[in-house]
């Protein structure tokens, strides 16, 4: 093994390299002794070595921000000021200035914040005490505390039993929740608005069908079912008949719009209540909290079969012909199968559940069956509608159709600021009923203001002219400041008016009916009167159609 | 004929580690908290249900899962629609709580060996030490941020129950970590 030379090892430190070159320097020489001999050489090892927590600066502490927390923001400045007013604790100072308090628990900031209290009070550091230290003690990834949520995993994705049938007909998703929804079908290269305009104009003229298996359902049942639908929606639930639907608004304790969908009364203390796709998980959570908090005298329960049910929607002056091919043993007339109402069924055998609800404002029916037969269902209702050129329509047209409808989504045209009076939706506030969720903020002074930010129609002066989404509204362009009085929440061109169409929330906007307001954007401002928020079909005649 | 379509994960073996699809099974939700509800579905299912939190009981195929202090998650392979009907009939339209049906709500993925902690802890805010050291014991936690319910039915044997609409997401997932374990 080579041995290693110490000798012509290299030299770092300056009396090392002093003594080196001395030394090389006499052997070459051939001289005993040289001036260097004698000389003392301070080195480095010799200066005592000194942490830094504070970096000097010509700028005064006061001017300057030295931060020592990067969580919490907190400053040298900050623990100076601590000290000076008392807290020599390094508990006290720690909670006076939150430095250490943020999620890294001090990892980055601790030991600078021991530094400066020690050199500012001149004593030895920590005699002043540590904080606790917690783990991790040594660093760690963020992979290992959130696992391996990379690439694909990153985002959580949700799919409907019918999904593959989705993508094997071209079909482009939207991120709802996290669910994967069928946005619109493409065909021969069509663009979004193209493939949309197809779609609502075929379920408008024909039939269309929609993956509707997203939205959250929850099955509830007990003896004070009824009672209990009575206190979480707006309306009144006493007199629904076994069999029938009927469509429900949630409200917060504030008074605002929290959800809304449809329920159905299966059996005397048995419904199934459907929310919105997004605020499913949610609506359970607060339901289940009122039941356990506000209302454990309530005999009811609650369980989610979002996941256990497929949904397919057909709408369409077309459905009911539809219906009757899948379903030959049920009348489908108006008096047998009456909007608003739902049978069991059976298909090829296996049991489901029919509801005779519209969201597009045609007549429609929305079959539930079990997950695992939904792709086949699906598959069966377009068999069965080819004659009919049955078109399947993604969210974007279904939020079409609604629009035309003046049918609000929650989220979309509200806000968490709506009540159902801002919504114009006063005929679903049951006066009679002695209480539910959220009365009583119906009738606090700031919410019974007549000057609430409400729901309208607007129409733009040129047809063709589609408002962007989001976009302020004002009255007068001169005034200054400029006075936003609100937004456009929905907007579309419709195939079947052959003409924009757009929902919007406005200040007074129910007084301003007729009236002419503008929407400025970046090159131009688009002249747009106040409408009626239904555009289609005022009298729901295409409902019994 | 409606055709069924299940969730098409075949089965894996990776290192002291099995992942297998326990579907169709049936799954049946109850609730309830009276006496009367506990004696109808002691009967019906030949089974006390679990009163001690996050465990389970089990009888031969069936097991009862506790999620809450009301509510237990039923399944096994001697569940089928004849004991629904029945606890249906004698439960939920007699007023002692409620049985609904969620076999297709739940998928579950049976998880076999000496890896299966291991792999879930990769995953997982829940610790384990003493949950993989018991058998018959249930927790309800998240796994890559999705909701599922464990049940640790033998030591190193463990049913997970995940949402159907999750379940191709979480499925994907669990076979990537298996790489590092």
């Amino acid at each position: 093994m080579k041995e290693l030379n110490l000798l012509n090892s290299p030299k770092f430190e300056l009396d090392e390299i002093v003594n080196s070159t001395n030394n090389t320097v006499k052997k070459f020489l051939n001289i005993p002794k040289t001036d260097l001999d004698d000389a003392n050489i301070s080195c480095s090892k010799e200066i005592e070595k000194r942490n830094i927590w504070l970096l000097p600066n010509y700028i005064s502490l006061g001017k300057n921000k030295s931060f020592i927390d990067f969580q919490n923001d907190s400053t040298a400045k900050d623990i100076k000021l601590a000290m000076r007013e008392g807290f020599k604790s390094i508990e006290h100072v720690k909670r006076y200035t939150t430095t250490g308090m943020a999620t890294d628990q001090g990892k980055l900031s601790n030991m600078h914040a021991l530094g400066i209290i020690a050199e500012t009070a001149a004593v030895k550091m920590g005699s002043l005490g540590t904080t606790t230290f917690r783990p991790p003690f040594t660093p760690l990834t963020f992979g290992t505390i959130v696992g391996r949520s990379v690439g694909k995993f990153f985002d959580i994705v949700r799919k409907t039993p019918m999904h593959e049938w989705h993508v094997k007909n071209n079909a482009e998703f939207e991120n709802v929740g996290q669910w994967k929804r069928a946005w619109y079908y493409p065909k021969n290269n069509e663009s979004m608005h193209q493939s949309v305009q197809r779609e609502s104009k075929a379920a408008r003229d024909s039939a269309g069908i929609l993956d509707a298996s997203t939205l959250g359902k929850i099955d509830i049942k007990g003896t004070d079912a009824t009672e209990f639908l009575n206190r979480v929606y707006t309306n009144a639930w006493s007199k629904l008949s076994i069999g029938k639907c009927r469509y429900g608004l949630m409200l917060n304790e504030d008074g605002m719009v929290y959800d809304d969908g449809v329920t159905t009364r299966i059996d005397e203390n048995h419904y199934l209540m459907t929310t919105t796709t997004g605020g499913a998980a949610n609506v359970l959570s607060k339901l289940e909290d009122y039941l356990q908090t506000e209302w454990p005298e309530l005999d009811v329960w609650l369980t989610s079969v979002t996941d256990h049910y497929a949904t397919a929607s057909i709408c369409g002056p077309n459905s009911k012909k539809i219906l009757k091919k899948l379903f030959s043993d049920i009348e489908f007339n108006d008096e047998n199968f009456p909007h608003m109402s739902f049978k069991n069924a059976k298909i090829d055998g296996i049991d489901c559940r029919i509801m005779r609800i519209s969201f597009t404002g045609e007549h429609s029916y929305e079959i539930n069956i079990e997950a695992k037969y939904g792709n086949s269902l699906w598959e069966k209702c377009i068999e069965a509608g080819k004659d009919f050129n049955i078109t399947p329509y993604g969210t974007e047209t279904m939020h079409l159709l609604r629009a035309e409808k003046g049918f609000i989504i929650v989220g979309q045209d509200t806000d968490g600021t709506m009540t159902p009076i801002d919504l114009q939706m006063d005929w679903i506030v049951s006066k009679k009923k002695y209480d539910f969720i959220g009365k009583r903020s119906l009738y606090r002074s700031d919410t019974m203001r007549e000057d609430r930010k409400q729901l309208v129609g607007l129409l733009t002066e040129e047809p063709g002219t589609v408002l962007e989404e989001g976009a302020q509204i004002v009255q007068d362009e001169n005034k200054k400041p400029i006075e936003m009085i609100g937004h456009v929440t929905s907007s579309y061109f419709s195939p079947n008016l052959n003409r924009s169409i757009a929902l919007a929330v406005v200040k007074n906007g129910k007084k301003l009916k007729g009236q002419k307001l503008l929407v400025p954007m970046e090159n131009k401002t688009i002249n747009v009167t106040v409408s009626d928020f239904i555009f289609y079909d005022k009298n729901n005649e295409r409902l019994n159609a | 004929m409606l055709n069924i379509k299940l969730p098409e994960f075949k089965n894996k073996v990776y290192p002291d580690l099995e992942l297998s699809l326990l579907e169709p099974s049936y799954k049946i939700n109850l609730r309830g908290k009276s006496r009367d509800f506990f004696t109808k579905a002691g009967k019906l299912l030949s089974i006390m249900l679990p009163l001690e939190s996050n465990t389970s009981a089990n009888i031969r195929n069936i097991n009862a899962l506790w999620l809450s202090p009301d509510e237990w998650l039923i399944y096994g392979k001697d569940i089928d629609k004849d004991l629904e009907i029945s606890l249906n009939n004698e439960i939920s339209k007699l007023k002692y709580g409620s049985v609904t049906n969620v076999s297709d709500q739940w998928v579950i993925i049976n998880l076999k060996g000496k890896n299966t902690f291991e792999l879930l802890s990769k995953g997982s805010p829940f610790n384990f030490n003493n949950f993989k050291e018991k058998k018959n014991v249930v927790v309800q936690t998240l796994l890559n941020h999705i909701d599922v319910i464990l049940h640790h039915q033998e030591i190193n044997d463990l049913n997970l129950f995940v949402r159907k609409s999750f379940s191709e997401h979480l499925w994907l997932w669990i076979n990537d970590s298996c790489r590092f374990i």
